[in-house]
């Protein structure tokens, strides 16, 4: 078998020496000679020189233009031929990476083009008879199911075609390339095949494919193939072949990359009308320094005004703007950068649900003082300072105060947030209603003050751990403020302090001169302490509900809290969060199912789903305990997802979901040498760079074959230097 | 140029008269001790004084005279002054090679005669040498031979004899076989007094034969010289392709390659020249090769002043 049979033309070039020999002898000068008498004797020997080395040395020119046109042709030996056993068929799969790290662009040519690429080379060295398989890693889907339905049937193929269509057709995905999982599966396709098994991984250079990679996987797919050996030994059929891993990384090693990790609303929630304060985060993976770097904002389909940041190499960088949200619903807020290479992870949007101003509720126990002096003179102020003091301007909540002792006169429904502002106590029934309203979805506040009966809010709201009470209240501290304290730690990742961050002090100049100790329900979780080391404010949730508990009053009984700069946004931090419970967080992680709750009267409703690519769905409206519910599933395609519900005598309404691309790709970071060899050494993957080694060498090898054109030239070598030798040789009369 | 002087050309005339030597420097320069001439002696006749030139032997001066007129002279006797020279050249078809039409182009009419072949060395190697001499008034003869001696002129002396040496020269064409030895013998008969027989040939011909006639010089007691006049080509066999040798004196053709067959070609004729050479030696005659390449000129003076090419 040869590799270029077309070359073997030239063995056809082995008639040239003779043919040159004749003309040289037919196309003989003449020449009138007068020492004809010396030219006895010699005429008899070149009769017998031509007999003798005019023949060698014709069969030796001969002989190397053929074996020089043989050994150009790349001949193949077969083990078959060389009394060897027939090795059978090649089987292999490709395992092509779908990441969207193979989006990366490299001088107009994308990673993935080039890697389809040379997945086609494979399939083209491939012959009749043999198999294949495609698997595709990183789509973000179950794609190898697909692909080997696609290439013709689970398992292994002789539909070469078929499979090189579907490398036609594969496209990027969104998911993270997971080698090991890639070559279980390549492995379960090959189980059973008798012939050469090969598994052409074909990558990109990132690190993080082969993390999973580890000792423990090693250690497996080595007793997986003594475990097929050993069955197949036992079994009538031929031992199979190890199975051969070869990688074929293509893309440079550049990880230059700049990606939008995050949009987070600061204070959420968005409030109609009121500036919600937005923080972008990018990340900058590479060594090259951005100044000035423009960031494109839009709040729906409204261009902001572009932002600029400056991003040192290998660092993490934010900024903040604030958006006004003109009306109440579904937003989406995007983030863009124009950066070169790979450029999935250049822009990020988010849903944004903006509410009307919240409306809360302040139970107060105690208003019958006038001004600041009542229970919830701070509290209003806070909360709506506009229409407290009189001036212009929109507040983001609608404060309403009541009297403890007119609580039957209200709907707790009919608010987003009751504040429990130093209540004595509850009743049975008050106690049932505040929970029922926090497992509907409503955010409670609790702050007791000197009026308060801890002992009967842990009966009625804490219930041993079990009530709606984050944590349980104890004894107040010394009324003589001999145990006042400070706030001392904030928990400034969480949504309540966020507002805090980036202030040179961000703890109160406040003093707590009395408080309520606590201990903490297991899962509640403590978001600022004081310096005496008890909890200052505890958050939980119960139900679809949050609960926040502070543990020293809201007014300035206590404490100066209410004197500080601290006060308003913490407290306006505080209902926002608590009331966010209910609301809905469109944004959905790839593949998260996508769970609607559909408010209001359900007769006659239906909701459609518009996906990413251009699909539309009608789902079907399920109603759980009175509530409308629908759900999609198929998240897998990042974008907007659009919910659209009619019908019911309501306006149309549209709710925004949005599935962000997972970040996980956006880090090139190359696999070093010493992870290479690792991979080498442990699982027998050899690296390969076609430049250097072509496919149809490796399948050569493959097939129990060895190439003999090393042979054939160090035969050219030799015959032209025995050439050499005869026509001296003959020249010199010594033929 | 006048087809008179093609085998004299005057440039090679006045370096002739350059050389100032005598005649019989030739032959005594050119024969060892053992064979000068023994014809010198009481009963030789005076003839005239001479002006000394060099290379005359001074016992020969005439000190009477030189006392007189402080000028040398030397004495002149009949016998010595009666040089008789035969000049013996081939004229066989192999003396052809090198002129036109030869060396691998088709023959045509007048091939060989041309410049650059062996003849036409030969003859003008034979014309240098009959000028001499006759200027030196010797006497000169001229034998053309190839089988056998085809033309003969007696020797005489006088410039007249020059005019009928070149004559013969100008119609000769080098054609036919070769056999020295036997035209050398064709010599020897009509040669008569002793004499110096100088033989001009390739000598493409069995030692054998040209030892026989070596033989019968030498009981004549005629002195004998060999000038054997080669082409490079002869001597070296530079042929590379493949070529159809044609005999130039009738033999069969011979289609060879070159490179199988250049060793014996060349051995061949190492052999016979050794042969050659072995023959004159044993017949007390010098032999003398010239390639055609070597100007003329260069050749005659290396002979004469006794640095020929043996």
């Amino acid at each position: 078998m040869f590799q270029n049979p077309l070359l073997l033309i030239g063995v056809g070039a082995a008639v040239v020496p003779l043919v040159l020999h004749l003309l040289s002898r037919a196309r003989y000068r003449d020449v009138d000679w007068g020492a004809m008498m010396f030219l006895q004797g010699a005429d008899s020997r070149q009769r017998q020189s031509s007999r003798i080395s005019q023949f060698l040395l014709l069969l030796v020119r001969g002989l190397t233009v053929a074996l020089l046109a043989v050994a150009l042709a790349r001949p193949i030996l077969s083990d078959e031929w060389a009394g060897g056993a027939a090795r059978g068929p090649v089987a292999a799969v490709i395992v092509l990476d779908c990441s969207a790290s193979m989006g990366f662009d490299e001088a107009g040519n994308t990673r993935f083009t080039t890697a389809k690429a040379e997945a086609r080379k494979v399939l083209e060295k491939l012959e009749p008879g043999d198999v294949a398989s495609l698997v595709l890693v990183g789509a973000g889907a179950p794609e190898g199911a697909a692909a080997a339905a696609a290439a013709g049937g689970v398992g292994l193929t002789t539909d070469l075609r078929g499979v090189a269509d579907r490398i036609a057709a594969a496209t990027l995905g969104y998911g993270r390339a997971n080698m090991a999982a890639a070559l279980r599966e390549a492995a379960d396709r090959l189980r059973g095949h008798a012939g050469a098994r090969d598994v052409y991984v074909i990558t990109d250079r990132q690190a993080s494919n082969w993390n999973e990679v580890n000792e423990a996987f090693v250690g497996a797919w080595h007793r997986r193939e003594a475990r097929t050996a050993s069955a197949a030994g036992r079994g009538a059929g031929a031992v199979p072949r190890p199975v051969r891993l070869f990688a074929l990384p293509v893309g440079g090693g550049d990880a230059q990359n700049v990606s939008v990790e995050s949009i987070d609303v600061l204070t959420p929630p968005a409030i109609r009308g009121q500036p919600a304060e937005v923080e972008v985060t990018l990340r900058n993976r590479g060594p090259v320094r951005w100044a000035a770097l423009p960031v494109a904002l839009r709040a729906g389909e409204k261009r902001l005004p572009d932002a600029q940041i400056n991003l040192a190499p290998d660092s993490v960088a934010s900024f903040r703007f604030n958006v006004n949200f003109d009306a109440a619903g579904s937003q989406v807020l995007s983030a863009e950068v124009k950066t070169p290479g790979l450029t999935f992870d250049d822009r990020l949007e988010a849903a944004v649900e903006v509410v009307d101003p919240l409306r809360v509720l302040v139970i107060s126990g105690d208003e019958r003082a006038i001004g600041y002096r009542s229970e919830s003179h701070f509290l209003r102020v806070a909360l709506a300072p506009f229409k407290t003091t009189g001036r212009p301007g929109s507040d983001p909540f609608e404060v309403r105060v009541v009297p403890a002792e007119q609580w039957p006169q209200v709907q707790l429904r009919d608010f987003q947030v009751v504040v429990l502002a130093n209540v004595e106590r509850l009743t049975a029934a008050q106690a049932q209603e505040v929970e029922q309203f926090v497992y509907d979805g409503g955010g409670l506040l609790v702050a007791p003050g000197n009026l308060s009966r801890y002992e009967e809010y842990n009966a009625a709201l804490y219930r041993g751990g079990a009530g709606i009470l984050p944590g349980a209240l104890y004894p107040p501290t010394a009324a003589d403020g001999s145990q006042a304290t400070a706030l001392l730690g904030i928990d400034l990742d969480h949504a309540i302090f966020r507002f805090a961050r980036g202030r040179p002090d961000p703890l109160p100049p406040a003093t707590i001169a009395r408080y309520f100790p606590t201990t903490r329900r297991p899962d509640a979780k403590r978001l600022a302490e004081y310096g005496s080391g008890d909890a200052f404010l505890i958050s939980g949730e119960s139900g679809r509900g949050r609960v926040l508990l502070v543990t020293v009053p809201l007014d300035a009984d206590w404490s100066t809290l209410p004197l500080s700069n601290f006060y308003l946004p913490f407290v306006q931090s505080a209902v926002r969060y608590a009331a966010s419970g209910a609301i809905p967080d469109r944004n959905l992680k790839a593949g998260a199912p996508l769970v609607a709750e559909i408010d209001g009267p359900l007769e006659g409703r239906t909701v459609t789903v518009l996906t990413p690519d251009g699909a539309k769905l009608e789902l079907p409206l399920l109603v759980f305990g009175g509530r409308g519910e629908v759900r999609y599933a198929d998240t897998s395609t990042p974008g907007r997802y659009s919910l659209v519900v009619r019908g019911g005598g309501r306006p149309e309404q549209t709710l925004t979901y949005v599935v962000a691309t997972p970040r996980a790709e956006s880090d090139l970071t190359p696999i070093t040498e010493a992870r290479w060899n690792e991979l080498e050494h442990g699982l027998g993957i050899r690296r390969l760079d076609i430049r250097e080694r072509s496919v149809a060498e490796i399948l050569a090898g493959r097939r129990g074959a060895r190439e003999l054109w090393a042979l054939g030239v160090g035969g050219v070598f030799l015959l032209s230097v025995v050439e050499l030798f005869i026509a001296r040789a003959v020249a010199r009369g010594s033929a | 140029m006048s087809f008179v002087t093609r085998y004299l050309e005057p440039a090679l005339v006045e370096r002739l008269n350059h050389l100032q030597v005598s005649a019989r420097s030739v032959v005594e320069g050119s024969v060892t001790g053992a064979h000068r001439s023994p014809l010198k002696g009481a009963s030789v006749e005076f003839r005239q004084h001479r002006f000394y030139a060099p290379g005359d032997e001074p016992r020969r001066l005439d000190w009477r005279v030189f006392g007189r007129t402080d000028r040398p002279y030397i004495k002149e006797y009949d016998e010595e002054t009666n040089l008789r020279c035969a000049l013996m050249l081939d004229e066989s078809g192999s003396m052809g090679y090198g002129g036109r039409g030869t060396g691998g182009a088709p023959a045509g009419a007048g091939a060989g005669v041309g410049p650059g072949s062996k003849f036409d060395y030969g003859a003008k190697l034979v014309a240098a040498l009959a000028y001499l001499m006759l200027g030196q008034t010797e006497s000169v003869g001229l034998a053309l031979f190839g089988e056998r001696a085809r033309q003969w002129l007696a020797p005489r002396a006088g410039t007249a004899q020059l005019s009928r040496v070149i004559d013969l020269l100008e119609r000769a064409a080098p054609n036919g076989a070769s056999d020295p030895g036997r035209a050398i013998q064709d010599a020897a008969d009509r040669l008569g007094r002793r004499s110096l027989a100088i033989v001009v040939s390739d000598f493409f011909t069995p030692v054998p034969r040209v030892r026989e006639g070596l033989a019968r010089l030498r009981h004549d007691r005629h002195e004998t010289i060999l000038l054997r006049v080669l082409h490079p080509d002869e001597v070296e066999f530079p042929f590379r392709r493949w070529s159809r040798f044609r005999g130039l004196e009738g033999e069969r053709a011979r289609l060879l390659e070159p490179a199988v067959i250049r060793k014996a070609y060349l051995d061949n004729f190492r052999n016979h020249k050794r042969e050659l050479e072995d023959a004159a030696r044993a017949a007390g005659a010098d032999c003398y090769t010239f390639t055609t390449e070597k100007p003329l000129i260069d050749s005659v003076t290396t002979f004469l002043r006794r640095g020929a090419v043996r």
